[in-house]
């Protein structure tokens, strides 16, 4: 089977239920909620979901960690907690990203500075991850005791990783198809990066300059998909390894591109089902995500001790 | 040609600094015990790890710039491989000194990965997953992506790893002196000194009160043989045998 093809169906249908549902729309107001809500959710999910997933597969390949991914390495946690900083101060509006990003660099600088700049062992990478996000969380309840009432209820509803508020403006879609073709043409790095640090420098390439660029471009593009919908983990460690194992040969060229499309399409299936199961409430993404991706991670730590 | 001159690595069990030179064609061999510093030594000459002193070929410092990865190769002892790869992406890898960032490798990469792929005999293998290969197969890709590499000098460390007898005593030995006909020079690493003499112009000894190089003939003898590894080893007809 091709794995373009059954992601490509997978994507193209989670967009399809999460925009006109399973009955099709039949009145004007049918049709204004699918214009003004649900279209711009389901972008924001789409979006969303090809953002972590891309950053998970690039931090997997750059640290050589099967584990890696920005949610259980803390950057998503310290990006939202620095964005619940910001709102604290008054910044609410598109500045939010921007706090994310110090906040998920801030994270990112801090367990390189816990283990041995990311070549420690996998196992403590990952520790080093939870905990930092344990303290992001905590930081995090602290602040929301912080601030008003009214926007607490929004803040622990955004912390759980969730659409219902979010959408994204049109033309963010062909600025990330434009960085998705710049990175897949550098999928030849990644493979090369995968051979590991001391091999690659050996070759002649400036690994320091490299790491530096992949992990701030990882950094950047978790700090927006934060900023979107809050912190939603696993979609950035199921994707890339269903990849891999689905479509092993291809390298990581391709794989960005499977990543991006399962990616999105991953959550929007978990934004529609988190509106469809316990209707009329609702589940946030996040919380969707979880379910999957925590057997999913108990899994891989069982292969990664099994390989040794 | 190698030179290397007042060559002090970071190993505090370093006795003395290395002074030496490979010529064009020339094979030197490290010997030494477990844990003597032969990789660290390697390490070292690969621009791994620091070191005072000087190492060049020709006029090219060995470091981890792009000239110096198109002058000398590495084999490191192993290498782990974490994710899948097909065995033709991992020779085309070792084309990377010679591709731009920014570039995609040429019809010329494409012609010299399948040369290489020839030559260690993997070309069946070319489309599988490092993954899946056993240690001998993934040991003769390795080789194979140091020769895509095209450099001058190889620095190999323990390259008879895994590889069954066939390969060690005719496929190595022959890639070696295929590569000092072509005007470079082998600098390996060896456990077994019998196979080492076979192949070896020039033999550095790391003894724990002293690093020698010097030629074969001086460096391969009975006495030092013994001290090096507390074993008494004994030449017949030119072979080695431990006793």
């Amino acid at each position: 089977m091709n794995p373009w093809a059954v992601l490509g169906a997978f994507l193209l249908l989670g967009l399809w239920l999460s925009i006109f549902g399973v009955a099709w729309p039949a009145s004007d107001l049918d049709w204004m909620i699918v214009q003004e809500l649900r279209a711009p959710r389901a972008l924001a999910a789409a979006l969303v979901g090809s953002l972590l997933a891309v950053c998970g597969l690039l931090m997997q390949a750059q640290l050589r960690n099967p584990l890696a991914e920005p949610y259980i390495l803390g950057l998503s946690g310290g990006a939202s907690v620095a964005v619940l900083a910001g709102g604290l101060l008054g910044y609410t509006g598109v500045e939010r990203s921007v706090w994310a990003f110090l906040g998920a660099l801030a994270s990112l600088i801090l367990l390189f500075a816990l283990t041995r700049a990311g070549r420690a062992d996998p196992i403590r990478i990952l520790l080093t991850g939870v905990l930092i996000s344990a303290a992001a969380g905590a930081l995090g309840s602290l602040l929301i005791t912080l601030s008003d009432p009214l926007s607490t209820q929004l803040s622990l509803v955004w912390l759980m990783g969730d659409f219902a508020g979010a959408g994204v403006p049109l033309y963010s879609i062909p600025i990330w198809l434009l960085v998705l073709a710049g990175l897949i043409r550098f999928g030849r790095l990644l493979d090369l990066m995968t051979r590991g640090g001391e091999a690659v420098a050996t070759l002649g390439l400036d690994t320091r300059r490299w790491q530096m660029i992949l992990l701030g471009l990882v950094s950047v593009l978790t700090a927006i998909a934060v900023a979107i919908a809050g912190p939603i983990g696993f979609v950035g460690l199921v994707v890339p390894h269903l990849v891999r194992f689905a479509d092993p040969m291809a390298g990581h060229g391709r794989w960005i591109g499977l990543c991006a499309v399962g990616g999105g399409g991953l959550l929007l299936w978990a934004d529609w089902l988190g509106r469809v199961v316990i209707a009329p409430a609702q589940l946030p993404a996040g919380v969707i995500m979880a379910l999957v991706g925590i057997p999913a991670l108990l899994a891989l730590l069982g292969r990664t001790y099994a390989a040794r | 040609m190698l030179r290397v001159k007042d060559f002090l690595t970071t190993l505090q069990a370093q006795p003395n600094p290395l002074d030496g030179s490979l010529m064009p064609g020339q094979v030197g061999v490290v010997l030494g015990r477990n844990g003597a510093g032969k990789s660290w030594l390697m390490k070292s000459l690969a621009g791994l790890n620091p070191f005072s002193g000087h190492a060049h070929w020709d006029r090219q410092f060995l470091n981890l710039s792009r000239p110096a990865a198109q002058t000398r190769g590495y084999l490191a002892q192993e290498e782990p491989r974490v994710y899948p790869m097909s065995v033709r992406q991992h020779l085309m890898s070792g084309r990377a000194p010679w591709i731009d960032w920014h570039a995609q490798p040429s019809k010329d990469d494409d012609a010299i990965v399948q040369g290489a792929l020839e030559r260690l005999d993997v070309v069946h293998l070319a489309d599988s997953s490092v993954q899946q290969l056993s240690g001998g197969e993934w040991q003769r890709v390795r080789l194979a992506t140091l020769v895509a590499q095209q450099s001058k000098l190889w620095l190999l460390d323990e390259p008879a790893e895994h590889l069954d007898p066939g390969h060690i005593w005719s496929t190595l030995p022959g890639l070696i002196r295929e590569q000092c006909a072509s005007g470079g020079a082998v600098l390996l690493v060896a456990h077994d000194p019998d196979w080492a003499a076979q192949l070896a112009d020039q033999v550095l000894l790391l003894g724990e009160s002293q690093w020698s190089w010097g030629a074969a003939g001086e460096q391969l003898t009975e006495p030092k043989l013994d001290q090096l590894y507390g074993h008494p080893f004994v030449e017949r007809d030119g072979r080695w045998l431990a006793g």
